[in-house]
């Protein structure tokens, strides 16, 4: 048999995946697929992700002019079609390859992974005017985010238009920062202040009654997704990914870096979340024992999932949503799990967060 | 017309209908032939990672880049039928030929092809396609734009056989040196939930860095 023939014959068993894991185009374009890919989530949730990602690294790229306009993504099943009602329509892509001119004052009509779509200037140049032709076109009820460059910030209408719940805001920060325990830490502060304090700041849902401190029933699935965004942003490129399942239970949060020098740790962290709460959803109260035994449990989840990720860091964030905020680290059997799991590369964050405004003044008061 | 060269044909029309429909929701549309035939191909080799079997029975694999002539058969007869507009038609010069190209996309108001669409929504093998061809879709149109038709070209399977045909058919039950590819994501990534979805848009972007040389 010809020379020729058997190569052309053996051609798929003389593959090499040795060759493969050294090539740089495949370990780079590796990373940058992770890296794309959408978050594991609802389809919301997903297309708010997405643009997010998209205007971050657009943002990333060059200066923003001054007076930049805001922008309104809505998320189109079919982007040419929802398109055909606007004049003068035109098709932008890689909107996170280019810079803000592109996006900013303008509709764009997005397909769900929010870098591509249909475009036309925002309708007299508001956000208002261009959120009410929306709705008599029909896309009332479709999900949309508003951009505002200026502010680094992205309001998520779950409900669309016409939705009559409040907008979950998100941050767009102009620095990356490095991941460790402070910074980590740092950036659960800001976002509970920012984002998740108060009723008038939080997320639609985070509270059924606040002033009696009854949480809403997806409080902790709205905590977690909040935390996830920011962290994704504040150390991009890290993804942060939700849910993942291992042989010892699902971690809430762990951070991957995609664009790691072989040999360094693949997961800077892993964050365990835990909301407190006085009430249940349903208004049955909560004991402080359960409370209790929810900390002593993060600590030993926290660090089991960093030592089955082989993870740098190890991060329990208790959101505590009690109406009576007693000091649970001093309770003998947080104290006992403390000194039991953790280290150095483990931290506990108590992050308080507010039904009440007057509450919530009050920490800001004493603090000051 | 015998039966079955009828639901063959009707099998490739329903195809093509899927891979637009897909096309249209990343918003890659007006597609161009390249990028269509490229994305199709795309649909073939990597459709293990959805669990799926091949469309086609086999590509040639003779032309710098992925070609389907019996999906350009049909895109032409689907225009001449109205499910289909063109646009950007334009000739290129490639050796000695001269090619025709253009830009595709279903046409809205076609009663027939909306008509496949809501079909196809009953059927849970198509259900499946769609929602693989959708995924496929969005991880190509992650690509800087005029990366995507250049990127099928560089598959492994594709750019790396030493025959003229890529079968298919052979290819079923057998790991391709694309899945192995694929596969081997587990190994850049170790304890990372590296799912299908990923996995294609992980692929798509190796194929974007190596047609970048």
């Amino acid at each position: 048999m010809p020379i020729i023939l058997v190569a052309a014959l053996m051609a798929d068993v003389e593959f090499s995946c040795d060759a493969l894991l050294k090539d740089n185009a495949y370990l780079a374009g590796a990373g940058e697929g992770l890296k794309s890919a959408p978050y594991q989530a609802s389809e919301e949730l997903q297309f708010f992700d997405q643009v997010r990602k998209t205007v971050l690294a657009s943002l990333d790229i060059g200066e923003l002019e001054e007076g930049a306009l805001p922008a309104v993504f809505v998320r189109c099943a079919r982007p040419r079609q929802q398109a055909t009602v606007f004049e003068g329509a035109e098709k932008r892509t890689d909107l996170d390859l280019q810079n803000s001119k592109c996006w900013a004052g303008q509709l764009i009509l997005a397909a769900p992974h929010g870098s591509s779509g249909w475009a036309v200037p925002l309708i007299d140049g508001t956000v208002d005017a261009t959120v009410a032709r929306l709705i008599r076109v029909g896309l009332g009820e479709v999900p949309l985010a508003v951009v505002y460059p200026q502010a680094r910030q992205l309001s998520c209408h779950f409900d669309g238009a016409l939705g009559d719940t409040a907008s979950v805001r998100v941050e767009l920060p102009a620095n990356r920062r490095t991941v460790t325990i402070p910074e980590i830490v740092q950036v659960l502060q800001e976002q509970r202040v920012n984002c998740l304090l108060t009723p008038q700041v939080g997320p639609p849902g985070l509270w059924n009654d606040g002033d009696k401190y009854i949480p809403g029933e997806q409080a902790e699935r709205l905590i977690q997704w909040i935390v996830t965004s920011e962290l994704r942003s504040h150390f991009r490129p890290v993804i942060a990914d939700i849910e993942q399942v291992t042989a010892v239970g699902r971690i809430d949060i762990c951070l991957t870096d995609p664009d790691r020098v072989r040999g360094e740790p693949l997961h800077p962290a892993v964050i365990e979340l835990k909301a407190l709460r006085s009430r249940t959803s349903t208004n049955a109260p909560v004991s402080n024992r359960t409370n209790i035994a929810a900390v002593v449990s993060g600590h030993r989840q926290a660090k089991a999932y960093r030592k089955i990720k082989q993870a740098t860091f190890g991060v329990l964030a208790c959101y505590d949503m009690r109406l009576a905020k007693t000091d649970l680290n001093a309770e003998c059997a947080v104290v006992k799990a403390r000194r039991m799991y953790f280290d150095g590369a483990m931290e506990c964050a108590i992050l308080p967060i507010y039904g009440d405004t007057a509450d919530a003044q009050h920490e800001l008061a004493a603090d000051a | 017309m015998k039966l079955s060269v009828l639901i063959e044909r009707t099998r490739r029309r329903v195809r093509l209908i899927q891979l637009l429909e897909a096309a249209e929701r990343a918003a890659l549309t007006p597609i161009s032939m390249e990028k269509l035939h490229a994305f199709a191909y795309l649909a073939d080799v990597l459709s293990p990672v959805w669990k799926l079997d091949p469309f086609d029975f086999q590509i040639s694999t003779k032309r710098k880049s992925p070609y389907y002539p019996d999906l350009q058969r049909e895109i032409d007869s689907m225009i001449a039928a109205g499910l289909i507009e063109v646009s950007s038609q334009r000739y290129q010069r490639v050796g000695d030929d001269v090619l025709f190209s253009a830009d595709f996309a279903l046409r809205f108001s076609s009663i027939h092809a909306n008509a496949v669409l809501e079909a196809s929504m009953g059927d849970p093998d198509l259900v499946a396609t769609q929602e693989y061809l959708n995924e496929l879709a969005s991880a190509l149109a992650s690509l800087a734009d005029e990366d995507i038709a250049a990127a099928a070209s560089k598959d492994i399977v594709y750019a790396d056989s030493f025959t003229d045909i890529i079968d298919f058919q052979e290819m079923r039950g057998r790991t391709t040196n694309t899945q192995r590819a694929v596969q081997a994501f587990d190994v850049v990534f170790p304890r990372t939930d590296i799912t299908p979805s990923r996995r294609l848009y992980m692929y798509a972007h190796y194929l974007g860095r190596r047609a970048h040389g």
